[in-house]
């Protein structure tokens, strides 16, 4: 599981820094949200990561690779970094069928997988189901209308996921006979194949081939019943199994998101992008995918990074909350930690609602206390203790001498 | 420096991002296409000016210096200061400079006009006349050209036989009007009108309606709204057509050759024998005139002020109402203009075919069948005796037939590849926007179409009729010199639709490690599919009836318009609207069958 380290990355264009001197380490398994007002180098520093934008300069490692270093030369294009993406504008393929959407970018993994018999699997699978006709029947009534004639596709539909079966099964059950009660023989049949094939391949009991006791692997690609299954799952998440058929352009904005999530998951990334998934999407719906996100961000173990200009959504899914302004970070730390000690002016004004209320007050430092006595809102007195020791004319020296020095490694690189 | 600080030697490092360059594919197709394309541009045009220093054996060069090789001078000092500098060059470069612009100023009225009326307002048959309308740049230029002189010439004026206006209304026109400046304008702004109109037309169609709409809110007058949102939003579409029309316009051989008017293309040709160096020269500065135009594109292209007007989310366009019966006069009028400009060339030259002599429209008066005559057309054996010159009639002649399978295939190779090249490089392009080397793939690649076909086919007549490579009269150097010319059709077609594309379509693809080869075959080709295959139309139709670039590059029944020319110099005129004929129905017939099958059309999307 990756942990993704980024080191003096800058991103320039002509004079303008859209991210300036950026480090920060994104531990693994983490949810970190990127937030910020528009603008502020959020989505930059996301496509830098994932390798859809190049640095200017600086270093970025993803688990023990690094993924780029301007020093070395090092650029690994996007499609090897393994990393998932989730557009803001979907970027759904218009010409494909959500299902298509979604296989496509699994029929071209192609890994050291395990061997495994899925006839074998899949007729075992059978036999279990059909062991209860009674359920199957159930369901498949259901999808029966006011006059009782069947509806195919949801009766396929509804039999995937009520026992988790890819459609190929889900047909093959429809095509059995399913007014008789009994099929002791079919399941004997199908045991018996089963059986067979286990022996002849010593096939363990998730049926994946051994060899002396070791699971057989091979570099394969996916087959038909693993994308199929791996679809399902997807779509199941997200919900939106009744649109298998259907192009991006009949779906509403919102089903379009859910797409374009399951697409994203299908391949089961470790480190998953996302530039603001949930922006379209109704109150309701962004609340309960919300509560998705972070089931399978708990669920998968993978590490999430997330663009958002909506602090709600930072505080509520966040592990750590990255605040970026004017692409300088601002503060890395956990949300509550963000809320209740903000490191400036700007991370106390943007996190929370209401907001801090700021008070303009003049006054001195009394040099036996260190209490600092003010005067606010016309005329009311005010004290106030530190909890730390302060030193305010030495406090205001150090700002006055980081600012300068600020300044002058500004002019420095602007010159450059 | 050769150490970094993480120990990367500066090879090493280089080599690293060599590697990176190289791992996207859009960047290797820059790479070998930028190559391609700056050989295929660069190098006619060092031939061509080294020619200009060439003292050619028998030509007036050599008569001057009085060598019979070597280089000199002589030609520049020759055209520019000798007593006949006048008629050679400043004459025609004077016209050819008002004829790129007459043409300008008529195709971007006229396409304008039309554009607006048919986007914008509620004129009855909309469709209709959308299509019927770019008819003119379908078909070969000079066919407007002969339709003119077809009804406007007159014994009297011109000293040709009688027109139709003459024979049978007995008008006679003014000599301006049927020969010269005036005339050639006219037929070549109606040629381009089609251009000024899709590309006018595009963004009247797709211009967000919460534009004018905004400004309706702020209670602007409309005439304002016209002037001060409309008219800005279309100057892009305006100077795009400028760009396409001029370079055109100013090396068209065919009309301002019919209509008798002097310029630099028709002028080469006068002078290609005798002057072959000074012939160069011309070409050199027909070419500059496309260099110029290029570099004012650049700077155009680089204001500040550069708006994208498609947003893809205008809604409903609200449209002007000419009112009940303003809406059907104002049609009629273009369907008359549209039908002579766009269908009754096609009668007039299937007429003509029938004519038993050229001009003898006795059969309109007299309505004797026996006035007509299929001679033309069937005459199966060799006689002279009856005004055919011993040809075979059309249907059984040999030359034709085979001039018409060679520019079938000139135009299908050259449409495969200057399609293919041409959609790649819109591709890569569209991926570097920012990228110097990008942009000058891009420029190199669109030069050829702002010289003037003339000068192209010049340049590598020169480089290519050399003693060590000589493809003079083959259709592998037809088949180049119409690639080189009609890349940029493809180019700008592709590089137009891929930059609508959201870079996020293809790099969702990316993320999922979908290989470059399968990323466009099913993602972006698919959904660009009708801009792609008009990148393919474009060049095959124009390829078709291509005279002025070919004409030097092959003898003359190679293909088929050269083969029009050589029987129109001969005087055989049934026999060149008979070809006539046969091109615009061949190129209609294609136009019809692409349209049907794939949906792609040249005014797609602006009509009705």
């Amino acid at each position: 599981m990756p942990e993704i380290r980024l080191e003096h990355i800058n991103k320039r264009w002509k004079n303008f820094y859209a991210v300036d001197d950026l480090n920060m380490v994104i531990e693994d398994n983490a949810f970190v949200t990127l937030l910020g007002p528009s603008g502020c180098g959020k989505t930059t520093t996301l496509r830098m990561i994932a390798g859809l934008e190049t640095p200017t300069d600086g270093k970025i490692t993803i688990g023990n690779r690094v993924v780029f270093d301007s020093k070395m030369g090092i650029n690994i294009p996007a499609n090897k970094r393994k990393v998932g993406f989730l557009f803001q504008n979907y970027a759904l393929w218009p010409n494909m069928t959500v299902y298509q959407n979604i296989s496509f970018g699994l029929t071209n993994i192609k890994d050291v997988l395990p061997k495994i018999d899925f006839e074998a699997k899949n007729n075992a699978r059978l036999a279990e189901i059909l062991a209860h006709p009674e359920e199957i029947v159930k369901v498949i009534d259901e999808c029966k209308d006011k006059n009782g004639k069947l509806d195919q596709t949801r009766a396929i539909l509804k039999l995937i996921d009520t026992f988790t079966i890819s459609q190929f099964t889900a047909k093959r059950i429809m095509g059995y006979d399913l007014t008789k009660p009994d099929f002791t023989t079919e399941i004997n049949e199908l045991k018996a194949k089963v059986e067979e094939a286990v022996k002849q391949n010593n096939l363990d009991k998730d049926f994946v081939f051994t060899e002396g006791g070791k699971q057989v692997t091979t570099e394969r690609k996916l087959t038909k019943e693993e994308i199929d299954l791996a679809v399902r799952r997807v779509s199941r998440i997200v919900k939106i199994g009744m649109f298998m058929d259907r192009y991006p352009a009949e779906l509403s904005g919102g089903q379009q998101q859910r797409v374009a999530i399951a697409r994203t998951l299908a391949p089961e990334p470790t480190v998953l992008f996302m530039d603001e998934p949930l922006s379209n999407l109704d109150a309701k719906l962004r609340l309960e995918m919300r509560y998705e996100l972070q089931r399978l961000h708990v669920e998968t173990g993978s590490t999430f990074v997330y663009v958002t200009h909506d602090q709600m959504e930072a505080m509520t899914l966040a592990t750590q909350i990255c605040l970026i302004n004017n692409g300088v970070l601002q503060q890395y730390e956990p949300p509550l930690k963000v809320y209740s000690k903000p490191n400036n002016l700007f991370v106390a004004d943007f996190v929370g609602n209401p907001s801090v209320n700021f008070i303009e007050a003049k006054g001195s430092q009394n040099s036996k206390s260190g209490e600092i006595e003010l005067t606010i809102l016309d005329g009311v007195k005010a004290t106030f203790k530190p909890a730390n020791k302060l030193d305010l004319p030495v406090w205001f020296n150090e700002r006055d001498a980081a600012a300068e020095q600020a300044a002058k490694d500004l002019l420095e690189r602007a010159s450059k | 420096m050769t150490e970094t600080a993480l120990g990367a030697s500066k090879g090493k490092l280089l080599w690293n991002q060599f590697k990176t360059y190289l791992s996207k594919p859009y960047n290797v197709i820059l790479l070998l296409l930028g190559i391609l394309v700056t050989f295929t541009t660069v190098a006619p045009i060092i031939a061509i000016v080294e020619d200009t220093f060439k003292i050619h054996a028998g030509t007036i060069d050599a008569y001057l210096t009085g060598k019979r090789s070597g280089f000199s001078v002589v030609n520049y000092v020759d055209l520019f200061t000798s007593r006949v500098a006048k008629a050679n060059l400043w004459t025609p470069l004077l016209n050819t400079v008002f004829l790129a612009f007459g043409t300008c100023i008529v195709s971007i009225f006229f396409g304008g006009i039309v554009a607006f009326l048919i986007t914008r307002t509620n004129m009855a048959w909309r469709k209709y006349i959308s299509s019927i309308f770019i008819f003119p740049y379908i078909m070969p230029q000079w066919t407007l050209a002969v339709v003119w002189q077809n009804l406007f010439n007159s014994n009297q004026v011109t000293g040709t036989s009688n027109g139709l206006m003459a024979s049978l209304f007995g008008v006679y026109m003014p000599l301006w009007w049927c020969k010269g400046l005036f005339p050639s304008l006219v037929v070549l702004g109606l040629h381009y009108a089609p251009f000024a109109y899709i590309l006018i037309g595009g963004i009247f169609k797709n211009m967000d309606a919460n534009l004018e709409e905004a400004a309706t809110i702020l209670d602007t007058p409309k005439a304002k709204i016209m002037f001060r949102i409309t008219l800005p939003m279309v100057k892009p579409a305006i100077l795009s057509t400028v760009l396409l029309v001029f370079g055109s316009a100013m090396g068209s051989y065919p009309v301002p050759h019919y209509l008798g008017l002097t310029t630099l293309s028709t002028k080469y040709f006068e002078m290609n024998a005798k002057y072959t160096g000074e012939a160069s020269i011309l070409a050199i500065i027909m070419m500059l005139f496309g260099v110029a135009i290029m570099l004012l594109n650049q700077i155009s292209l680089t204001s500040r002020k550069n708006y994208t007007t498609v947003t893809g989310k205008s809604g409903q366009i609200s449209k002007i109402n000419l009112g009940k019966t303003g809406k059907y006069i104002i049609a009629a009028i273009l369907v008359i203009l549209t039908f002579f400009t766009s269908i009754f060339p096609i009668i007039s030259f299937a007429f003509e075919t029938f004519l038993p002599n050229p001009g003898d429209y006795s059969f309109l008066y007299t309505g004797d069948a026996s006035n007509l005559t299929t001679k033309w057309w069937i005459t199966a054996e060799n006689i002279t005796e009856n005004g055919m010159y011993g040809q075979k009639g059309m249907l059984y002649n040999p030359t034709i037939w085979n001039a018409y399978k060679g520019t079938l295939l000139v135009s299908v190779v050259c449409a495969l590849f200057a399609g293919t090249i041409g959609t790649l490089i819109g591709y890569a392009v569209s991926k570097n926007r920012r990228s110097k080397w990008a942009n000058y793939v891009n420029s190199m690649a669109f030069l050829p179409y702002l010289m003037p076909s003339v000068a192209v086919g010049v340049a590598f007549f020169v480089l290519f009729s050399g003693e060590k490579l000589n493809l003079y009269n083959t259709y592998t150097l037809l088949i180049i010199v119409g690639t080189v010319k009609y890349i940029p059709f493809a180019s700008r077609s592709a590089l137009n639709s891929m930059l609508q594309l959201s870079g996020e379509i293809e790099e969702a693809a990316i993320i999922q490690d979908v290989p470059w080869f399968k990323r466009m075959t099913r993602i972006i080709i698919p959904i660009q599919k009708t801009s792609i295959i008009s990148g393919y139309l474009l060049p095959f139709m124009t390829c078709l009836r291509e005279l002025s670039l070919f004409m030097l590059l092959c003898v003359q029944g190679f293909i088929l318009s050269t083969t029009l020319d050589y029987f129109d110099e001969m005087g055989l005129y049934a026999f060149s609207s008979g070809i006539n004929l046969i091109l615009i129905i061949t190129i209609l017939i294609f136009n019809t069958l692409v349209n049907k099958l794939t949906g792609a059309s040249l005014d797609s999307g602006i009509g009705g």
